[in-house]
């Protein structure tokens, strides 16, 4: 089986971020899908369902549930957008469809065999919401606790992204 | 039940042509002789439209054709092709994905 290449998927990333002239939170990602010429769709699609990436005629598509959370829709756009930035040449034969992130046990990602794509896809969503130096500019110099739920929640705020998926970035 | 992925389509490009124009759905109700809660319910794919009412919608959303708010003979044809799909999933989810297909290509194409 093919290795993930992280590093390749959150340079990807940055460089979106560095193209798009993003210096500050909450990282406007549906704004940046929609200017890279991606049609993006909010529709209600079952709870299990998180998105879908695909590519028509030549059209990208991305498809988020518009009945998740608006952080979680936030990060399934990311996460969409991935797959059309890293891994185009899947989503022009079938339609990709994602259900719920196991975003959180990259261990257990691994050793339940789960996709090398879902694995690049997760690290470039997320530090296409959480960059690196967005985040070095806002947590103290002399270090962020993560089990201060408060401040974790601040800081997620502040990105728009939910609590376990800001930790599981720290913690990265 | 599932509705007509056909409706579901028709309602995604009204709506897609309204917010274009940054018509209400009060609004656009009023123009056409029928209550909000029915443009919403059209749009949403869970009424079905009379051929008048179609007319009217169009009219009312400066579209010169009817059928710009019909779907393309090849997103009727996406219901009925097997969409080859990454992961198994239920007939409801696949028409729904399907109905995200068809509304993003219609809101791709321009408009005249």
């Amino acid at each position: 089986m093919k290795r993930a290449d992280t590093a390749r998927a959150r340079a990807h990333a940055r460089d979106i971020l560095t193209d798009a002239g993003v210096r500050a939170a909450p990282v406007p990602v549906e704004k940046i899908i929609r200017a890279r010429g991606i049609v993006v769709q909010h529709a209600p699609l079952a709870d299990d369902l998180s998105g879908m990436a695909y590519i028509r005629e030549g059209i990208g598509i991305v498809g988020v549930n518009a009945l998740h959370h608006p952080n979680r829709q936030r990060f399934t756009l990311a996460h969409e957008f991935a797959h059309h930035e890293l891994h185009a040449d899947i989503l022009k034969a079938e339609v990709h469809v994602d259900r719920g992130f196991r975003v959180l046990k990259r261990d257990q990602l691994a050793s339940e065999g789960v996709d090398w794509r879902e694995i690049e896809a997760n690290a470039f969503a997320a530090e296409l919401l959480m960059p690196q130096f967005l985040l070095d500019t806002m947590m103290d110099v002399g270090g962020f606790d993560l089990e201060d739920d408060e401040r974790v929640e601040a800081l997620a705020r502040r990105f728009r992204v939910s609590a376990s998926a800001l930790r599981f970035r720290l913690l990265a | 039940m599932i509705p007509d992925p056909r409706y579901q389509q028709f309602g995604e490009a009204m709506k897609v042509r309204r917010q274009q124009l940054g018509t209400t759905q009060a609004e656009l109700a009023a123009r056409v002789g029928l209550s909000r809660a029915s443009i919403a319910n059209i749009e949403r794919g869970r009424q079905s439209v009379l051929l008048h009412h179609a007319c009217d919608i169009a009219a009312a959303l400066k579209l010169d054709h009817v059928t710009d708010l019909m779907p393309s003979r090849s997103s009727l044809s996406l219901e009925n092709e097997a969409l080859a799909l990454s992961d198994d999933v239920s007939a409801a989810a696949k028409a729904q994905i399907s109905g995200i297909i068809a509304a993003a290509m219609a809101a791709a194409r321009p408009r005249s």
